[in-house]
């Protein structure tokens, strides 16, 4: 199956190729979206914090990531052609350029906080994988991990193709978890994880024949904004105390 | 340390609550601290107003009692704004308003007799603030006097503040309480930097979210 990869250069970009290529699956082109703005969030910056052991790599499940090489890193040790678009919007004309010259129709999307994909590049006719991390429809929007495991004692992440909706799309498959993972590391380690963990079934999915993905009930759910930094605490400390208590 | 999200205009600063940082129970301690400050703050301004002893003693109490009493908390939230209701409409009625306000107008009524609120209303009021942080913007050039403006706007903050309240009591989904804190954190980054005309609504508003919290702490971490 073929595929090219739009990556904003984030920490779930980097989980995401770095788990692709443990698992073999291999972008016929990746496009990094970056203008090396050290303000985007979910970038790791040098002032990052992630560990005391900085050459640390996490993995969960079958997903892997070194937070310490970057982007062009893991490309450099492979012959997947990349450009890098001078631009963090992926609704930018370069972008759009850069996307239309391709015939590949599967695109896998990352892309900076707060994004969302416009009418313009949707129309390209090309289908946009996305992975939300939360079950799908009941949670929809931002910051789902938290209210999920706050409300439901587990994490999920649902892999959807874009459209023109926040997390309508149609469903190509969802997963859900025990959580299992130092809670202090959700956002930067834990969620892009989690995501490609969701973004390998998306693909071994979609490789398969007579395999569709699911319309959604957009009257289903909830939509969630972005979570208050007292409840993320709240959910935080929740996964501190179990960890202490076994 | 410090809790910052009512110090920042949030809605100058659109980025205030993205990936906020994990600071450990400390955070949790300055939260408190701050609403617990911002209500004796709110209280030592009630009691220099005259024809307030008997709200502000209610809401003393309130406060002082270990576990806030919920249910009377909300009632007297409802008598207060019920009579700021009345006395806003009056220069509201003349005024072709827009479909939040008509909302929100509509919830109250509902509201103020039990009925049971619309939840795809409620939500609709959810993404309207968490978008544009206010729902009388639109029509802020109908107003010629800016107190005027300004009160009815903290008014239907307030209207607000008491749906979604009503609305997590009902359906405990915890992004109610999220948007009542983000709601709270700019009433309360108003009225240190800005000004605040309802003291007592403010306090109620405080009052209600700090219950709502409590029981969640006690639930979920067990102290």
């Amino acid at each position: 199956m073929e595929f090219i990869a739009i990556l904003a250069n984030t920490a779930r970009s980097q989980a995401y190729l770095q788990t692709l290529l443990k698992e073999n699956l291999k972008p016929i082109e990746v496009f990094i979206l970056d203008d090396n703005n050290e303000k985007y969030l979910g970038k790791i910056s040098n002032k990052t914090e992630i560990s005391k052991d900085n050459k640390q790599s996490y993995a969960f499940k079958f997903a892997v990531m070194n937070p310490e090489e970057d982007l062009i890193t893991t490309l450099s040790k492979t012959d997947i052609p990349y450009t890098i678009i001078n631009t963090p919007d992926i609704n930018s004309k370069d972008v759009h350029l850069a996307i239309s010259k391709s015939d590949i129709k599967l695109v896998i999307i990352s892309v900076y906080a707060g994004q969302i994909l416009k009418s313009k590049i949707l129309s390209l006719r090309k289908k946009y994988i996305h992975v939300h991390s939360g079950k799908l429809p009941q949670y929809r929007g931002s910051t789902t991990l938290y209210y999920s495991l706050l409300e439901q004692n587990k994490v999920a992440a649902s892999a959807i193709i874009i459209n023109e909706g926040i997390d309508t799309g149609d469903i190509i498959c969802i997963k859900e978890f025990d959580f299992n993972f130092d809670p202090k590391l959700i956002d930067l380690i834990f969620d892009p994880l989690l995501r490609a963990v969701v973004l390998i079934y998306a693909l071994k999915h979609l490789s398969k024949k007579y395999k569709k993905s699911m319309l959604q009930n957009i009257s289903d759910g909830e939509d969630y904004f972005i979570i208050h930094p007292l409840l993320k605490h709240v959910a935080i400390l929740k996964e501190v105390k179990k960890c202490t208590s076994v | 340390m410090n809790y910052k999200y009512s110090t920042i205009n949030p809605t100058t600063n659109k980025e205030l609550y993205m990936y906020s940082g994990y600071h450990g129970v400390e955070f949790v301690k300055a939260y408190k601290l701050n609403r617990n400050t911002t209500i004796k703050k709110c209280l030592e301004k009630l009691q220099k107003i005259k024809d307030k002893e008997e709200i502000t003693d209610k809401i003393l109490n309130f406060f002082m009692c270990d576990k806030h009493e919920k249910e009377e908390a909300t009632k007297l939230f409802l008598n207060l704004l019920k009579n700021k209701f009345n006395i806003i409409h009056k220069d509201l009625s003349r005024l072709e308003l827009n479909k939040t306000i008509d909302d929100l107008d509509y919830l109250f009524n509902k509201a103020s007799s039990n009925k049971i609120l619309e939840k795809s209303r409620i939500d609709n009021l959810v993404k309207k603030f968490e978008i544009k942080k206010s729902f009388t913007g639109e029509i802020s050039a109908l107003f010629s006097n800016t107190v005027l403006q300004h009160d009815i706007d903290e008014t239907y903050h307030l209207i607000f503040s008491f749906l979604i309240s009503k609305y997590f009591i009902v359906s405990n989904l915890l992004k109610y309480l999220s948007v009542l804190l983000k709601l709270n954190d700019l009433l309360i980054y108003r009225l240190y930097n800005e000004e605040c005309i309802n003291i007592d609504l403010l306090s109620c508003s405080i009052l209600l979210e700090l219950n709502f919290f409590y029981e969640l702490e006690e639930s979920t971490l067990g102290n």
